[in-house]
């Protein structure tokens, strides 16, 4: 019965348009569980560090042209191997060419695979379960059975065999690991959309006559989406590590593309990686940093969003 | 009853009921015997009135009323028989589609617990937007919006402004059941059912969300139904009354015969059974054992096991009674012995 604790009294009381307005676009802008979750999220400090360095990351893979100092696939027999330098930061590969160059241009392939790959992964486990929780009965049946058969499998050696039989490329990359991780985001849709099916706003929903498939996307698809976020997070790290692997296996983008998991082939030769620690540690810890930031942003947003942490 | 309710439409005038609901049947079916949770329920409800269903939980009020519109999930649930009639079209066999555009616009409902019948991440204008927008797609956001204020300030919603941007938990209970009914008058409907609207709000709420159900009621002509399982309510507000046990009706009659001359023994025990402040305080009397198990109910009246009137006659345990006319044709009731009930003078005398 009282008024928001927000709002002033005054604007309360008086019935000027223009305050009023003003005030209910505060209230929406203060109250709204979005605004609410921002908040937790910024107090979340490695999160916001992960952020932060994510969109660095971004920055340097969208600018890599302005930014490395030589054209990454630009070989120079001369400079074979050579230990860092002034004018090679991060010395040279096998070939020749500038590793720092190399390094920048990677952050493409493993941002764009472990975005891509997360989101087609999260498109396909979001429409099928939603599908499945929602619907019941033998669609929940065949979705579920289908994500029991690809959890079953392990997921690299699918991953391989079909990269191996397809191709490798980036596009391939991203699919195969679509294909392979939606079931992770599916069944988190499922178990969300299942409880809310219960819940008295859904039944309050039907009552004033929406039809399904609106109820699906007006009420359930909102709430659902938080946790599908987290878990993609989560996978598309999963997607980065398993594109460094498929790329150290020499499954990866096509060469001379550079990518950071091709680049950490170099270590598959003992020397290299006793005495030319320059040539895979860079990668390394290019992989490590992208990975550990993308896990920090996800438990940040799951903090952010956990409804059991709410006041 | 003291309060003037507006014209108690009846059949007595020969206008068509609104609502006619004939031998209503429904079943839940979850693996072995299934449940009956609605048996033979029939009803009519004329324009203007307020019926009050009464029972306690379990009877199947709301099951039954959920079956009108067919809200009921299904599996388990399962109508098994029976027609609802509304403004002459029968609800139970309209396709799925066109159901969809009597719920909400014709018969509009509100739920029992205002905290979690609004979705939580969307604003309280935005969802009563919605209610009209699913009926009618040419509505402009700016139209909407002035429809939603002018009922939120309708229903009592101070500030409705302001009140129209905010989320749920900005409201409290009372505001929020407010907000509710604002919604479910959002497309005028002719029929409002009221599942329980006060039992999650504490007592003054309570009396002021029914004195704006009747004021509305009044003032826009609509027939409500009102579940509940408070005498005290329908004392209050209803013109007419259902009381449901184990899923049948075992009377039904205006508010006056009810309260001064209930006929059927669990009305009675219902009503004893309410706290009076004209009496003097001592036990509480209340209805001996445990409202029965409706997988299978009792044979015979279903009441039988608790009744004070049955003692063990055989007649109760093997018969079912139907509802017969008692007191005239507005007065009906379903137990074998009700005439023995008329004896004495019952306890309650009309209001609390």
């Amino acid at each position: 019965m009282s008024t928001s604790p927000l709002l002033p009294e005054n604007i309360a009381a008086t019935d000027a348009a223009a305050t009023v307005s003003a005030a209910e676009s505060r209230s929406a802008w203060q109250e709204s569980p979005f605004r609410i979750s921002m908040a937790r999220f910024l107090r979340h400090r490695l999160a916001v560090a992960g952020l932060l360095i994510l969109v660095a990351l971004a920055v340097i893979a969208i600018f890599a042209p302005l930014i490395s100092p030589y054209n990454p696939n630009a070989t120079n027999l001369f400079l074979y191997q050579h230990p860092p330098s002034a004018a090679h930061l991060l010395g040279t590969d096998q070939e020749g060419r500038d590793v720092l160059s190399r390094l920048i241009y990677g952050a493409r392939v493993s941002l764009t695979v472990g975005i891509a790959a997360a989101v087609s992964a999260g498109i396909v486990g979001l429409v099928l379960g939603l599908l499945a929780g929602f619907l019941g009965g033998w669609v929940d049946s065949i979705v579920m059975r289908l994500t029991e058969m690809v959890l079953s499998f392990p997921a690299l050696v699918v991953i391989i065999l079909i990269v191996a039989i397809i191709g490798p490329s980036l596009t391939t990359i991203i699919i195969v690991i679509a294909l392979t991780q939606w079931p992770t985001g599916c069944r988190i849709v499922r178990q969300s959309t299942r409880s809310l099916k219960e819940m008295d706003f859904i039944l309050t929903a039907r009552a004033i006559g929406c039809s399904d498939f609106r109820i699906m996307l007006r009420h359930t698809l909102p709430s659902v989406l938080p946790p599908l976020t987290v878990a993609l997070t989560v996978l598309s790290a999963e997607a980065i590590l398993l594109e460094a692997a498929l790329s150290f296996l020499g499954l990866g983008v096509n060469v001379p593309e550079s990518s950071w998991g091709g680049m950490m082939q170099a270590a598959q030769s003992l020397t290299t990686l006793s005495s030319q620690p320059w040539l895979w540690l860079p990668p390394g810890i290019a992989i490590a940093v992208a990975v550990l930031a993308i896990n920090f942003v996800g438990d940040g947003l799951r903090d952010a969003i956990d409804t059991r942490q709410q006041t | 009853m003291g309060i003037p309710t507006s014209s108690p439409a009846s059949s007595a005038d020969g206008s068509l009921p609104l609502l006619s609901v004939q031998n209503l049947s429904v079943e839940f079916r979850t693996g072995g015997e299934p449940v009956q949770a609605v048996r033979d329920v029939s009803f009519d409800l004329y324009a203007g009135e307020i019926l009050g269903l009464v029972g306690e939980s379990g009877s199947g009020k709301s099951v039954s009323m959920n079956s009108l519109l067919r809200l009921n999930p299904s599996p388990p649930a399962n109508i098994t028989g029976g027609s609802v009639q509304f403004m002459g079209t029968d609800l139970l066999s309209l396709p799925e589609r066109q159901l969809r555009r009597v719920r909400g616009r014709n018969i509009a409902m509100i739920f029992q617990d205002p905290t979690t019948s609004f979705n939580p991440v969307q604003t309280i204008g935005s969802q009563i937007f919605e209610a009209m927008r699913v009926h009618d797609r040419g509505i402009s956001r700016r139209t909407a919006r002035l429809r939603a204020i002018e009922l939120l300030d309708l229903v009592g919603v101070p500030s409705p402004k302001v009140r129209y941007a905010q989320y749920p938990h900005e409201f409290s209970g009372g505001m929020r059941q407010r907000a509710m009914i604002a919604m479910a008058l959002a497309n005028r409907p002719k029929l409002l059912i009221a599942d329980e609207p006060t039992t999650a709000l504490d007592v003054t709420v309570q009396a002021q969300i029914l004195e704006t159900l009747q004021e509305i009621q009044r003032e826009t002509n609509l027939s409500i139904i009102l579940i509940t399982h408070d005498m005290g309510i329908i004392a209050e507000i209803a013109d007419r009354v259902l009381v449901m046990y184990a899923g049948k009706i075992v009377e039904t009659a205006e508010v006056e015969p009810i309260f001064g001359s209930p006929l059927h023994p669990y009305t009675r025990g219902l009503l004893s059974s309410l706290p009076r402040l004209d009496a003097s305080v001592g036990d509480l009397p209340s209805i001996p054992g445990q409202p029965p198990s409706l997988n299978p109910p009792p044979a015979g009246c279903a009441f039988h096991p608790r009744c004070e009137l049955s003692q063990h006659r055989e007649r109760c345990r093997a018969e079912i009674p139907g509802l017969v006319h008692a007191n005239g044709s507005q007065h009906d009731v379903a137990c074998h012995f009700f005439t023995e009930l008329r004896v004495p003078a019952p306890a309650a005398s009309e209001e609390r």
